[in-house]
């Protein structure tokens, strides 16, 4: 059986990608097998947990749940792209402070869903932080300590 | 009172920033020289007998390497539980069985070159079964005609049963003037941790295994994995890379037997990684409980009599459940005289049970916990001062316990928690809106206690400490880090 090839481009964390990939992987395994990006990670692989949250045109979507040929001549950014060349995103670093991390493997989703919305919004409702990471599924933190970690930059922001 | 620098504080996590930034590396973000991939041909039957394999179709599926048939493996019997050797467990589960006992149970394993030809090959395996009669919960396991789950191991399906008494059940009832009971039903609970059960194992020439995983309990499972592949425990090594989660469910064996052999077979390093679908069906469950509870008390309040007999659903095999059965007698907080508790595990058809956050306790406690409400209700006493009344104090013994408790800082827990329900209500009259719709807000109260006092035990835990010239520390533990936080900071 031959097995068919599609070129695609894609902008990934901000340089422009020539692949070639097979009709059938997923964006999630675009990202983490053939172009070795490993923060994003695979919970249900079937866009119920959100662990594999990635933004698409700046919209956080499911990458486990996307074929990677959707995603041809759009711009795709992970976890790797927040921190600026060591620096630590705000976001990040209110994760790291209000102890909003414990075993960590939902946590690259969690940074992308609210990364997502303060893009749209720098001055969210508490609501709206909810509803943002109403896809992401954690099972250490009880989520409180996520929302108090997005308020707290949604506060430092207003103070700036 | 003392000014500490050090108790008190709370410090960031060490390893947070490589978590928030992507650059923690679990199980399946390691990437092994000349690795491949393993998958498990689970059962899609609770309860048969394999009558042939055809792996024929599968072996032509391009990038497969091997496969492994109940055959192929040893057929020694083994316990898969990470605890201390234990006569309480029971050794009745294999590598691979022809005689699959519930959904996902082992049947045979695929490795290849890649994930999508494991998949192709394990839907090419043409298995066939004898399908037989299935049994799910503890009232059909044990009914007369029930099918036995282990003939040859077990005459009835109840195999064990956990009793711990003091006192006399009978008199302690008789003298009580209230008397309250009922029948509670808890159903099983899965964990799912976010990342699935993974491992990637390494059988290096004949002699040596190295196997990255997720597990809680590295130790115990290298000396059941030593026993199990004869090899000696210092030619074992088990690396914990980051874990997404344990929650208990990994305080055992899942894959990492089985990929040992494939990697044996092909002398390479094979790595499996669960499906969600197998993280629900074949990895294991909270055990789902039935609670006869019956407790007597005097109308001044004290409690007199305790008489529990739990029905555990073990599922398929014995696994951790006698020593969960165990451990539920053990977290009694009450002064009592008058104690009877008894805990049969009961084998059914039903996903295997084994350690959940709790290990016993939250079955018996939950439904403790509603008959001293009920007691307190029928006193007219308030439930705090009821259960304070009651509660064990420094010097006294839990119920059927050896040594007395040390240390109890109950009553400083529950001026605790008052100020914070006091500082809640204060919150909550100022913000609520009082119109019709608004949600019904109550309090409820229930006490339980945890691997403290008669639980804990001698020798369980130890580490050794390096103290470098520089001032640096190194720390070598046994205690696996599941993301919470402890060990290093």
């Amino acid at each position: 059986m031959e097995v068919q090839e599609i070129k695609v481009e894609i902008e990934v964390n901000g340089t422009l990608q020539q692949l070639t990939v097979t009709p059938q992987i997923t964006l999630l395994e675009l990202l983490r097998e053939q172009i070795r990006l490993k923060g994003t990670k695979q919970g249900c692989g079937v866009g119920q947990c959100g662990a594999c949250t990635v933004l698409l045109n700046s919209n956080p979507v499911n990458a486990c749940s996307l074929l990677a040929v959707q995603t041809h001549g759009q711009k795709v950014e992970t976890i790797e792209s927040v921190a600026d060349r060591g620096q630590l995103h705000p976001l990040q670093e209110a994760f790291v402070v209000e102890h909003a991390v414990q075993c960590g493997f939902c946590t690259p989703g969690m940074v992308m869903s609210s990364i997502a919305l303060l893009k749209k919004k720098s001055q969210p409702k508490r609501k709206e932080i909810l509803q943002a990471i109403s896809g992401n599924t954690c099972r250490c933190t009880g989520y409180s300590k996520i929302v108090k970690a997005v308020e707290r930059v949604v506060k430092e922001a207003l103070h700036d | 009172m003392i000014d500490f620098s050090v108790v008190g504080d709370s410090p960031p996590r060490r390893e947070s920033v490589l978590k928030v930034t992507g650059q923690a590396s679990y199980t399946d973000d390691l990437l092994i020289p000349g690795m491949v991939y393993g998958m498990v041909v689970r059962s899609p039957h609770a309860h048969a007998k394999v009558k042939n394999i055809n792996s024929e179709a599968a072996r032509k599926v391009p990038g497969v390497l091997g496969i492994l048939g109940p055959e192929d493996v040893t057929q020694q019997k083994f316990n898969c539980a990470g605890s201390p050797p234990s006569p309480l467990l029971v050794k009745d589960e294999q590598i691979l069985t022809d005689h699959p006992r519930h959904v996902g149970d082992r049947i045979a394993a695929v490795v290849a070159e890649t994930r999508s030809a494991c998949e192709q090959a394990v839907q090419k395996i043409q298995i066939e079964y004898e399908i037989l009669p299935a049994v799910f919960t503890v009232k059909k396991a044990m009914a007369v005609d029930a099918p036995l789950l282990h003939p040859q191991t077990t005459v009835s399906n109840v195999f064990k049963t956990i009793s711990a008494s003091q006192g006399d059940i009978d008199e302690g009832l008789a003298q009580s003037e209230i008397v309250v009971s009922d029948v509670f039903q808890l159903p099983a609970v899965q964990h799912v941790a976010i990342e699935p059960i993974s491992c990637i194992c390494h059988f290096i020439e004949k002699d040596s295994l190295t196997i990255w995983g997720t597990t809680q309990t590295p130790f115990q499972e290298r000396r059941v994995l030593s026993e199990l592949l004869g090899l000696p425990e210092s030619q074992i090594r088990i690396i914990k890379p980051f874990m997404g989660g344990g929650f208990g469910a990994r305080q055992q064996l899942h894959n990492q037997h089985i990929g040992a052999l494939l990697s044996k077979a092909v002398k390479r390093p094979v790595k499996i990684v669960n499906t969600r679908e197998e993280e629900m069906y074949a990895s294991v469950v909270r055990h789902e409980v039935t609670a006869n509870l019956k407790i007597g008390v005097n109308r001044s309040g004290l409690l007199q009599a305790f008489d529990a007999e739990l029905f555990f659903n073990a599922g398929a095999y014995g696994s951790h459940s006698p020593i969960v059965a165990a451990a539920a007698s053990r977290k009694l907080q009450y002064r009592i005289p008058h104690y009877r508790y008894q805990g049969h595990c009961v084998l059914s058809n039903a996903p295997v049970a084994g350690a959940m956050r709790g290990y016993g306790n939250p079955q018996l406690s939950f439904a403790r916990e509603i008959l001293l409400d009920r007691i307190a209700r029928e006193l007219k006493m308030d439930p705090v001062t009821f259960r304070l009344l009651n509660h064990i104090k420094v010097g006294e013994k839990f119920p059927a316990a050896i040594d007395v408790i040390q240390s109890c800082a109950i009553e400083d827990c529950v001026q605790g928690a008052n100020g914070i329900k006091l500082a809640i209500d204060k919150k909550a009259n100022h913000q609520l809106d009082k119109s019709e719709n608004e949600v019904n807000r109550a309090w409820g109260v229930a006490f339980a206690c945890h691997t403290s006092g008669p639980s804990s035990k001698e020798g369980m835990s130890g580490c050794l400490m390096i103290a470098n010239d520089d001032g640096s520390v190194q720390l070598m533990t046994g205690s696996a880090d599941t993301g919470h936080r402890y060990l290093c900071q």
